[in-house]
């Protein structure tokens, strides 16, 4: 049997849920619809305590939970599951609950979707009807694969581990970094005192922790980054490269104009 | 320290740039820049107000370009861009320079696709006099500096400076403070100076200000189609392309001062006074022995005779005073031209009239290019042509426009122009296609990620220009949560906001097209439509009224080919034929007819106020038929004239005039002025104005919204009135009849233009309701009504509608037998014209069997043989209609993949469809169907108190009344105080609802966003013309 995890907002919490799944079970997979399908036989009730340790963290998720012989009709047990109530499809019940279900939960292109529906074909019941070699004269492989799972045949096994996601990737693909400054060479930016000139550009360095030692800069290149003005993450800071009297390499110093803080980048 | 501002785009730019040349003028006033250049995109388009703006406030300013260069021609036809491709601001020194930038434009963006332009660096060198170029600081130069290929970058600088010489060259360099540019201007400046070559400083401006840089990166967003969230490869990093004055600049190139003192002595060389005294109009090529003068009153002189039996003193009298001011104002030939595309429009069938004050000259009465004859209504003709007439008047004229391409149309007689001038001396007007809060929505709401579904719902609920309409109500809408609490909801209306009115891309006029005596590329640069064989000029018609080009109006009027080809199809299957211009002028039925506003299809009033104002004036010949146009306009409304009219009309009130002396000039009208001659005569009358005053104090009025200026034309008028005699109180009384037509009206030549035309129409409908059926489905779209609800009308009188069938069906509705249509193949949706010949051609080989058959024959693609068999366009191939598209896709898979062997065709059961569901399928598949009308459908959904509109006419006025229907428009008119009008039409016809401005503002999403609704409202009954007034609407469910 497969339990179907459905949370709101799934990709906020996709990092934990990995986490703890990798902890509760060996076998998981996520689905294509912010769903995770995990191995009920080896999770069982752990499933709850998973769900209790989201919620410690996040509070109220909407977890919803539908257990099934079948991905899909774990899919739509969920979807017929309340936050109080999991919804459970037996083996012999199985046809029967598959018979009413929308073709939505097919994992189909939505132009065979729509072609299905043009026909008036609109529940699993009705596509399980029809003959799989007319299925496939129509729809190919998805003819195949909506005949099957239609009438609860589903072949392919649970994966047993993750195939992990890169550090790089992952944090690209969560929008933590774009790769787009050209300062990613450079180590994390430290708060600095900066002796400004009449015209607001940095004059020398300041380091209180070294006996307000006042250290004297050439600038080398001056830009602006005005950013994200569309969201939270808005940024407007002007940028300088410079060289430290003495120094042999460049580094830069950024002042943050949203809140007239100054940076540095050390190399 | 002194700086100009030399290289500045405008809004003209298209998506690249944000404000409008007045804007841009008016900050670089207040910076304190010496001067200001503009320089859109290989393009001139922003000229004509920028020099205007800039002498009011008296700033120098220089005209050019940015240009895009490519170093090699490529194949005229081929990709705009290269990779080497660079681009340079070219400035012009005076007029040789002016004619050379634009001759330039447009050869480098001859033969290219729309709106890319190149120019090659042989063009720039010939067409090199009188400019002076910036080269890029920020092209190709600037990357082979930073790239350390000096070599390379010191040839291509002195490959500009043969063109140029030393003195019309210079560096450009642009520090927009992004990453790099520092360094970059200092060494460009570096690689000049020891080439000798100067530099110059510009900021190279997309913006006035800087509060006009997010929605600069929003523009950006929508040319490169991208999310703002996957937009850092197409905006800039920062917002630093605005205005900078002096101060700035010189602090960003304090290390250049030359750079920044060059902008100044280059400023001081450019002196430009665009002069366009050259223009001339083209002579005719008159026979010989003629002067363009003598030939045309050889002309008016022949056709006297024929137009009139006598010919009396006045008319003889009228002819001289009119010939004498043409051939004072230099207008014969322009008259002559006039006359000779007219002349070749009815050589070829082409339907034509003259439309406009020009239908007020006997002139061109004579000429045959208006219909109307002036003496016989009494035309004034002053309202087109005196002597203190500044610009030089439109003559605009109606052809028939056709999609049949067998039938010559408008399209022939503007490629006959393009033949007879030369191509190079005539281009069509251009049109700035700016945003309006719908497409605002849509483009805008493109960039932020707002779902389609947002959208959709936000463009329906839109309202002219008020940008909130869109965006109240909108959080009924579940998805809005995720959006109403982050800040991109905000920046999202902001940007709608201020998007609003900015050009977006170039369009063509819809027939105005400029000729010239002079190659008119040296005017204004030209530039190839989307559409081949045009050619369109840079400016719009304003700008070209500005220079004082002539532009002749070709425009399209649908309703005569309606008529021509109502003509033809009652000749092929009544086998009549019928001659409009010998009709009977005053047939009683077809008065009748119009009487009940049975007028759906005629052009001109058959929209809702038009239809509930003809029982009531009832018109009974082409003089009344005129006023009835002329009367529902703004013009009247505003001035209060339409109530005195229709009372007086039904001899409910009395007829005044204003004053005595108004007796003949308002009498036709019963004392009110409802055109435009009216107000001039009027006002010559009491205040003594010549024709030309009178004129210029009608414009004034149509113009000008200050109180202070009309309180000083008022009091002008009022003395002037007094002192030719009249009263103190009946000049302001008077002056307040013409002020309040201030609004736009028609003028009587061209109301009676039309009026000829309806009464022909109306005839049409009358006598062969089949065939002007048949003619108007063709020439859709068209008029007011959707396709669906002529045919509707159609069916209830009694006229059989067959539907499209792909056995029988031609590309365009035919007439079958009397009172028979059958729909077209391309009644039904993406079917053009080429398919369906495709169809047709298919069909001589014999009658389709079936699907298989269709679709091997035809070699139709997949959807559209999907919308024929939803039309039911295939139902005589005797299978259910969802098997035939079984069948067809699996077809569409072999054909696809090319396989050998036969498909197995066989389908499974499938369910039949449901009457709704035929309905519903074939409502979208084709724009008009001959099946019932959906109300009928959804009437056995509703309660028995809901009634169908016939039923109305039983009913009392005043009781308590609940309709339904599908919406069919939705207007609410500037000048009805906030009330609205919605069609509604059921099974039994059309209704009409009133809707008070709380009920709208309640009920708004309801009919907004529904087709179908239910009304609850009281009825209202007058003079025979029935209303719901509105109380509550409810959604129809139509699912």
């Amino acid at each position: 049997m497969l339990a179907c995890l459905l949370i709101d907002n799934f990709d906020d919490y996709l990092i934990e849920i990995t986490e703890l799944l990798a902890f509760y079970s060996y076998k998981w997979e996520l689905g294509d619809s912010g769903e995770v399908y995990i191995d009920f036989d080896s999770i069982g009730d752990r499933i709850h305590v998973l769900i209790y340790e989201l919620e410690l963290q996040h509070g109220e998720i909407g977890a919803r939970i539908g257990v099934a012989p079948t991905r899909l009709a774990s899919f739509a047990a969920a979807h017929a599951a309340t936050v109080e109530a999991p919804f459970f499809v037996s083996p012999a019940q199985l046809e029967e609950f598959l018979a009413e279900q929308s073709i939505s939960y097919l994992p189909i292109s939505d132009k065979i979707e729509e072609r299905l529906r043009t026909l008036g074909l609109q529940t699993l019941g009705q596509v399980a009807h029809i003959d799989v070699r007319t299925l496939v004269n129509q729809f190919g492989r998805a003819g195949k694969l909506m005949s099957e799972l239609s009438r609860g045949i589903d072949l392919a096994p649970l994966p047993s581990e993750l195939q992990p996601v890169g550090a790089d990737e992952g944090m690209r693909q969560m929008g933590i970094w774009d790769g787009r400054e050209d300062v990613k060479t450079h180590r994390q930016p430290v708060p600095i005192a900066v002796v400004s000139d009449d015209a607001g550009y940095p004059r020398s360095l300041l380091f209180d922790h070294m006996e307000g030692i006042e250290i004297f800069i050439t600038i080398v290149d001056i830009w602006t980054i005005e950013n994200h003005w569309w969201s939270e993450q808005k940024t407007n800071c002007e940028y300088f490269e410079i060289i430290e009297c003495g120094a042999e390499f460049t580094s830069i110093l950024y002042k943050d104009l949203n809140h007239s803080k100054w940076y540095m980048f050390y190399r | 320290m002194d700086y100009a501002e030399l290289h500045c785009h405008s809004y003209y730019s298209f998506l690249d740039a944000t404000s409008s040349p007045s804007e841009l003028v008016e900050e670089a006033v207040k910076l304190g820049l010496k001067g200001l250049a503009l320089t859109d995109n290989d393009a001139l388009y922003g000229v004509m107000p920028f020099v205007r703006e800039c002498k009011e406030r008296e700033l120098p300013y220089c005209v050019g370009a940015a240009i895009a260069v490519g170093k090699e021609d490529t194949e005229l036809g081929g990709p705009s861009r290269q990779p080497d491709d660079d681009q340079m601001v070219l400035l012009c020194k005076n007029m040789t320079g002016y004619h050379n930038l634009s001759q330039l434009i447009t050869r480098a963006r001859h033969a290219r696709p729309k709106g890319e332009s190149r120019a090659t660096l042989d063009e720039i060198s010939e067409l090199s006099a009188g400019l002076i170029c910036l080269v890029s600081g920020q092209g190709n130069i600037a990357k082979l500096v930073l790239e350390g290929q000096i070599g390379r970058a010191s040839a291509e600088i002195e490959t500009y400076r043969e063109i140029f010489g030393g003195n019309r060259l210079y560096v450009e360099l642009v520090d927009h403070r992004e990453p790099g540019d520092f360094n970059r201007c200092r060494k460009l400046y570096k690689l000049a100076s020891k080439l000798g070559v100067e530099c110059v400083a510009t900021n190279a401006v997309r913006y006035a200000r800087q509060d006009k840089a997010t929605l600069y990166d929003v523009l950006r967003c929508i040319r490169h189609k991208v999310k703002l969230d996957k937009s850092e490869a197409v905006r800039p990093q920062n917002h630093q392309r605005f205005l900078k004055s002096p101060n700035v600049m010189g602090r960003l190139f304090a290390e250049i001062p030359d750079a920044i003192r060059n902008t100044c002595l280059i400023l001081d060389q450019c002196q430009l006074d665009l002069d366009f005294t050259e223009y001339r109009f083209p002579d005719f090529s008159t026979p010989a022995g003629h002067t363009d003068e003598s030939y045309l009153m050889s002309l008016c002189d022949e056709q006297l005779t024929r137009k009139y039996e006598i010919v009396t003193v006045e008319i003889k009298q009228r002819l001289r005073e009119e010939l004498s001011l043409i051939l004072r104002l230099g207008l014969a030939g322009y008259f002559l031209v006039v006359w000779d595309i007219v002349a070749f429009a009815r050589s070829r069938r082409i339907g034509v009239q003259g439309r406009g004050s020009a239908a007020n000259s006997l002139v061109a009465y004579l000429l045959n290019i208006t219909p109307v004859d002036p003496i016989k209504h009494n035309l004034f003709f002053g309202r087109f042509l005196n002597d203190e007439k500044t610009t030089i008047p439109d003559i605009d004229l109606d052809f028939s426009a056709t999609r049949a391409a067998h039938v010559a149309d408008r399209e022939d007689v503007i490629q006959y122009v393009y033949e007879k001038y030369g191509f190079e001396y005539v281009a069509l007007a251009c049109t700035f296609i700016t945003y309006r809060v719908r497409g605002a929505l849509r483009d805008v709401g493109k960039v932020f990620g707002i779902s389609n579904r947002i959208l959709d719902r936000m463009a329906r609920l839109a309202e002219g220009r008020n940008v909130s309409s869109a965006f109240d109500k909108i959080d009924e809408l579940e998805e809005f949560a995720s959006y109403a609490s982050r800040p991109i909801w905000k920046h999202f209306r902001e940007h709608v906001e201020a998007i609003i009115g900015l050009p977006r891309h170039l369009s063509m006029h819809p027939g105005g097209m400029v000729i010239t005596s002079t190659r008119l590329s040296t005017l204004v640069p030209l530039e190839p439509a989307r559409m081949p064989g045009r050619r369109v000029c840079q400016w719009d018609k304003d700008m070209i009224e500005q220079a004082n080009l002539i532009k002749v109006d070709l425009l399209g009027l649908g309703m005569l080919a309606v008529v021509r080809e109502t003509v033809d199809l009652i000749a092929g299957a009544h086998g009549v034929d019928i001659d409009l211009d010998a009709i009977p002028p005053g047939d009683s039925k077809v008065y009748d007819m119009l009487a009940v506003a049975d007028v759906l299809g005629v052009f001109q009033v058959e929209s809702r106020v038009q239809m509930s104002t003809l029982p009531r004036i009832k018109p009974r010949s082409i003089a009344e038929l005129a006023i009835q146009i002329a009367l529902i306009r703004p013009g009247p409304i505003q001035g209060h004239m339409v109530a005195p009219y229709i009372m007086r009309r039904m001899n409910r009130e009395a007829v005044r005039y204003p004053h005595p002396r108004l007796e003949s000039i308002l009498k036709e009208t019963l004392g009110v002025i409802l055109f435009q001659e009216q107000v001039l005569q009027v006002v010559c009358e009491i205040a003594g104005y010549s024709p030309g005053q009178a004129e210029n104090l009608r414009r004034d009025l149509n113009k000008t919204r200050s109180k202070k200026a009309i309180d000083e034309m008022q009091s002008a008028f009022v003395t002037s009135a007094v002192r030719n005699g009249v009263s103190l109180s009946d000049a302001k009384e008077i002056f307040g009849y013409v002020a309040g037509f201030a609004g736009y009206g028609f003028c009587k030549s061209h109301a009676l233009s039309f009026a000829h035309l309806v009464y022909q129409a109306a005839w049409l409908k009358c006598y062969y309701p089949g065939a002007f059926i048949a003619s108007l489905v063709n020439n859709q779209p068209l008029g007011f009504y959707p396709t669906d609800v002529l045919i509707n009308d159609a069916k209830r009188r009694s006229i059989q509608i067959l539907p499209v069938d792909v056995n029988q069906s031609e590309a365009r509705c035919t007439v079958e037998s009397k009172g028979t249509v059958r729909l077209s193949l391309t009644c039904v949706k993406g079917l053009s014209s080429a398919k369906a010949q495709q169809v047709q051609a298919a069909r001589g080989a014999g009658e389709f069997v079936s699907i298989k058959d269709f679709v091997r024959r035809t070699e139709l693609d997949c959807s559209t043989v999907e919308r024929l068999i939803a039309a039911g366009a295939c139902d005589n191939f005797n299978l259910p209609r969802r098997k035939m598209l079984w069948q067809l896709w699996i077809l569409d898979r072999w054909r696809e993949h090319n396989l050998a062997i036969e498909p197995e065709l066989a389908s499974p059961d499938l369910p039949e469809l449901s009457a709704w569901e035929e309905l519903k399928w074939e409502r979208a598949a084709q724009d008009c169907s001959s099946s019932a009308h959906p109300m009928q459908l959804l009437r056995t959904k509703l309660k028995s108190y809901v009634y169908p509109s016939d039923r109305l006419r039983t009913l009392r006025d005043g009781v308590s009344v609940s309709v339904a229907g599908l919406a069919i428009c939705l207007q609410r008119p500037p000048t009805a105080k906030g009330v609205a009008f919605l069609v509604l039409e059921d099974e039994c016809g059309l209704l009409n609802v009133v809707i008070m401005p709380n009920t709208y503002e309640r009920y708004r999403s309801v009919f907004k966003l529904s087709p179908f609704m239910s009304v609850h409202g009281v009825m209202q009954r007058r003079d025979g013309i029935i209303h719901v007034k509105a109380r509550s609407f409810k959604r129809l469910d139509w699912e």
